[in-house]
């Protein structure tokens, strides 16, 4: 799997699956990422460097984390803080909700690969 | 020397990553135990033994800090190493977690970074990678 140029005539990811890690501290919200469950299979298999493919938790568990390393190092670069975030465990969901809890779409970034398409979205809580 | 290994980490596919990341630099490893939280991963560390734990922070039942530091108050584990595995990136955060006697490591890492780590917590020195666990092209850096 690697990362391929911007396809503009790409729409959202198919059948997708999203899981969404919310943090707190000095500010709060929950960034969100989406892909088309298609890509799940690969990229937990390049995680985990395994020619088997991975169980439908392993894809989820993956998916997770990865989300959360990509949150855990946006939030101190987006908000130059030294107070520590404290970072839910990252959950699935079944559609993005935007602006369940009063949150707000700060920022959002797609990612292309050559398998699919992966999209992140940054929500904060108002006045964040 | 072989290590005993303890990982401690809520995600199942991190701890393999680890262990993996461990195999492929030729870290010489004897017994393994996983956790998923930092309960779990002080009974191991009570009923075993354990040469080193690379430890998660962000987790539920018990978080990383907290076994870290129920670690050093027993005289039994104070002198355990450990390396803190996690995406943090408060220098506050991250000082206070050296200052109770535990390495850090930034996520996303390269087996490479592991490596040294492990190295110089430890001082053990490497088996020849096996090949049987080499990366493939384009594998993600965890």
């Amino acid at each position: 799997m690697l990362p391929a140029p911007p396809r503009a005539d790409e729409g959202p990811p198919r059948d997708p699956q999203t899981v969404v890690v919310s943090f707190s501290g000095p500010c709060s919200g929950d960034l969100s990422l989406t892909v088309s469950r298609e890509l799940m299979p690969s990229l937990a298999a390049s995680i985990l460097g395994s020619d088997d493919t991975p169980t439908e938790s392993e894809q989820l568990d993956a998916l997770g984390e990865i989300a959360n390393i990509v949150c855990g190092n946006v939030l101190p670069e987006a908000f130059a803080e030294d107070e520590p975030f404290l970072l839910s465990a990252p959950r699935p969901v079944t559609a993005v909700a935007r602006g369940d809890g009063g949150l707000e779409l700060a920022a959002e970034a797609r990612l292309w690969l050559d398998e699919g398409r992966a999209d992140l979205a940054l929500y904060l809580a108002p006045g964040a | 020397m072989a290590l005993n290994v303890l990982v401690v980490d809520d995600s199942r596919v991190m701890r393999q990553m680890i262990l993996r990341s461990l195999r492929v630099c030729g870290v010489p490893i004897q017994d393994v135990y996983e956790a998923s939280n930092g309960e779990e991963g002080l009974r191991l560390v009570t009923d075993n033994w354990v040469d080193l734990a690379l430890v998660d922070i962000n987790m539920p039942v018990m978080t990383g800090e907290e076994m870290l530091d129920r670690l050093r108050q027993n005289p039994l584990t104070s002198d355990l190493k450990v390396i803190v595995v996690s995406t943090e990136s408060s220098e506050v955060r991250v000082e206070r977690l050296r200052a109770k006697g535990a390495s850090f490591l930034h996520k996303p890492f390269t087996p490479e970074e592991l490596r040294d780590v492990v190295i110089r917590v430890t001082g053990v020195c490497l088996e020849l990678p096996n090949e049987d666990f080499a990366l493939p092209d384009g594998s993600p850096s965890f």
